[in-house]
């Protein structure tokens, strides 16, 4: 009776003409590609966060520029005319002198409570300008009106570390899309080899299979047909493992703001605990159908 | 129906096993493939089930010319083949059914017809009570008469047996003698390796005597020999 049970599975239940439901390394493939899921979630995840902060940084600072004007030269009627004259520019939202307090509160970081000390102090005044969309032409006719009204101004525009911090955000974003890609590729090279070796233990059974008349494609099919299952097991285990790791960085992120990096996921990204381990099975999917032809192949 | 043409075979950069082999076999013919150790059956077998390609020469099957198909026309060809191996090659992870079923799946054929057709062919060999049993639990004889079975579930047009009854006593091994021929009768050509005297004396069938890779025909109904190259 035992040995009857077994029969009918050993076929009917796993479909497999070669033995390959026998484990012979079919656990080491499951946690392979759950593995390799979740450092490619982790990556992904990276890679869309890094996104969402780096935008985060800049938004606020992209449409935006100082004017920094030295206080001791210019007059009260000068600094009104500048704003007027930038009002007037095409495409500025609004150009606003910083009031003192405004001053006080952004330098007192560093003088602390200067008291009656900030009369006798050469404070430049700051005028920040705020626009709709940033263009060369923009800034251009901004710091012309500027230069035009108190020639000693000096226009900020906050290019030259905005331009550092994107490329650092954008370094990052491609090391993490590398890491990804090098993630794929090291699946693919995996399960190619774990399809080898396996077609190499099985090899009379292939032969008796081939000599039956079974095309490549009949055969090919078990063995894509064995790596889906153990990829759809291992990648549900990594995506699992991901989403707890997210969870548990966001549950930190909200308890204890600036301990761990936040975790910036909006509305459709989330698919990604979807599509990542989903692209995976494809990978392994591919890379087992390529191997397995190539290998029968070797046969006449 | 199989025609070989001045067929060589080597292994690698070795010495040739087969030499320039050509032979007829036409449809519904029965011959036994005879010759000492290492003359060169089983590779001679091989070419016969499309397991190997010639290192030369020309080898037909069905009316093809081997040579010239690809993978897939090559495939379906060896359907048309059936093979006893000497040792059985049964799957052991397989039950019976399973394995005689097996070239019914490789074929497509629908899982009801594979019920009926694998369980009458069981009862018909007597192991219908024994086919949810896996190989390593049945005898050699009943492995045998699964292989047998497995061989003939596609009703091939061409049948070949390696020493079919090397395993068998002489009771059993001339009843499995009894089915290849009624196989024969029903049409079936067959080649049996063999190299039982007494089923040679029983059976009056033509022989193709291989020796140091070079090929005769003995016909005991004439008790002539020639030169296999001049068969037809």
């Amino acid at each position: 009776m035992s040995f009857k049970v077994f029969a009918i599975s050993s076929r009917g239940g796993a479909g497999y003409d070669v033995p390959l439901h026998l484990k012979l390394g079919t656990e080491f493939l499951v946690i392979l590609t759950g593995l390799m899921t979740f450092l490619s979630l982790l990556a992904a995840i990276a890679n869309l966060s890094l996104g969402h902060m780096t935008h985060a940084w800049t938004s606020g600072l992209e449409n935006t520029l100082t004017i920094e004007i030295p206080a001791p030269n210019v007059s009260e009627e000068s600094v009104s005319k500048l704003l007027d004259g930038l009002r007037k520019i095409s495409g500025v939202e609004e150009a606003k002198l910083l009031s003192q307090k405004d001053m006080q509160d952004l330098l007192s970081p560093w003088l602390g409570d200067a008291g009656s000390i900030w009369d006798d102090l050469p404070v430049p005044k700051l005028v920040t300008v705020s626009f709709s969309e940033r263009t060369p032409q923009l800034i251009k006719d901004i710091s012309a009106t500027t230069r035009k009204i108190i020639p000693d101004a000096r226009v900020d525009a906050h290019e030259d570390w905005l331009a550092d911090l994107m490329k650092l955000a954008h370094g990052l974003k491609l090391t993490a899309l590398a890491v990804f890609i090098l993630i794929m590729m090291v699946t693919a090279v995996v399960i190619a080899g774990a399809v080898r070796s396996r077609m190499a233990i099985h090899h009379r059974e292939l032969e008796l299979l081939h000599i039956m008349g079974a095309s490549d494609r009949y055969i090919t099919g078990q063995f894509v047909r064995y790596i889906l299952m153990q990829s759809l097991k291992g990648s549900s285990l990594g995506a699992v493992a991901g989403l707890a790791v997210a969870g548990f960085f966001l549950f930190l992120a909200r308890r204890n703001p600036g301990t761990v990096p936040e975790l910036t996921l909006q509305g459709a990204e989330w698919l990604v605990f979807a599509a990542v381990p989903c692209l995976l099975i494809v990978i392994g999917l591919v890379s087992a159908r390529i191997t397995s032809l190539r290998v029968l192949g070797e046969m006449p | 129906m199989i025609k070989f043409e001045h067929v060589g075979l080597r292994y690698g950069i070795g010495p040739e096993v087969l030499s320039d082999i050509s032979f007829t076999l036409a449809p519904g013919s029965f011959h036994f493939l005879c010759g000492p150790s290492g003359a060169g059956k089983t590779s001679l077998m091989s070419l016969l089930y499309l397991g190997r390609r010639p290192t030369r020469g020309m080898v037909e099957a069905f009316g093809h010319n081997t040579n010239l198909l690809d993978r897939v026309a090559l495939s379906e060809e060896r359907r048309k083949i059936g093979v006893v191996f000497q040792d059985f090659r049964l799957l052991p992870h397989m039950s019976a059914f399973d394995n005689v079923a097996l070239p019914l799946r490789i074929n497509d054929v629908p899982e009801k017809k594979i019920k009926d057709h694998v369980e009458e062919l069981l009862d018909w060999v007597g192991l219908g009570d024994s086919m949810h049993r896996l190989p390593p639990t049945l005898s050699g004889g009943q492995q045998q008469r699964i292989a047998v079975a497995r061989a003939v579930i596609t009703n091939p047009r061409l049948l070949l047996a390696d020493e079919p009854t090397g395993n068998l006593d002489d009771e059993i091994g001339m009843k499995l003698m009894g089915l290849f021929e009624q196989l024969n009768k029903m049409g079936t050509t067959i080649v049996i390796a063999t190299h039982s005297l007494q089923i040679l004396e029983r059976l009056p069938h033509p022989r193709l005597i291989l020796e140091s890779g070079h090929l005769k025909v003995f016909d005991p109904a004439t008790s002539s020999s020639v030169e296999a190259a001049h068969v037809v």
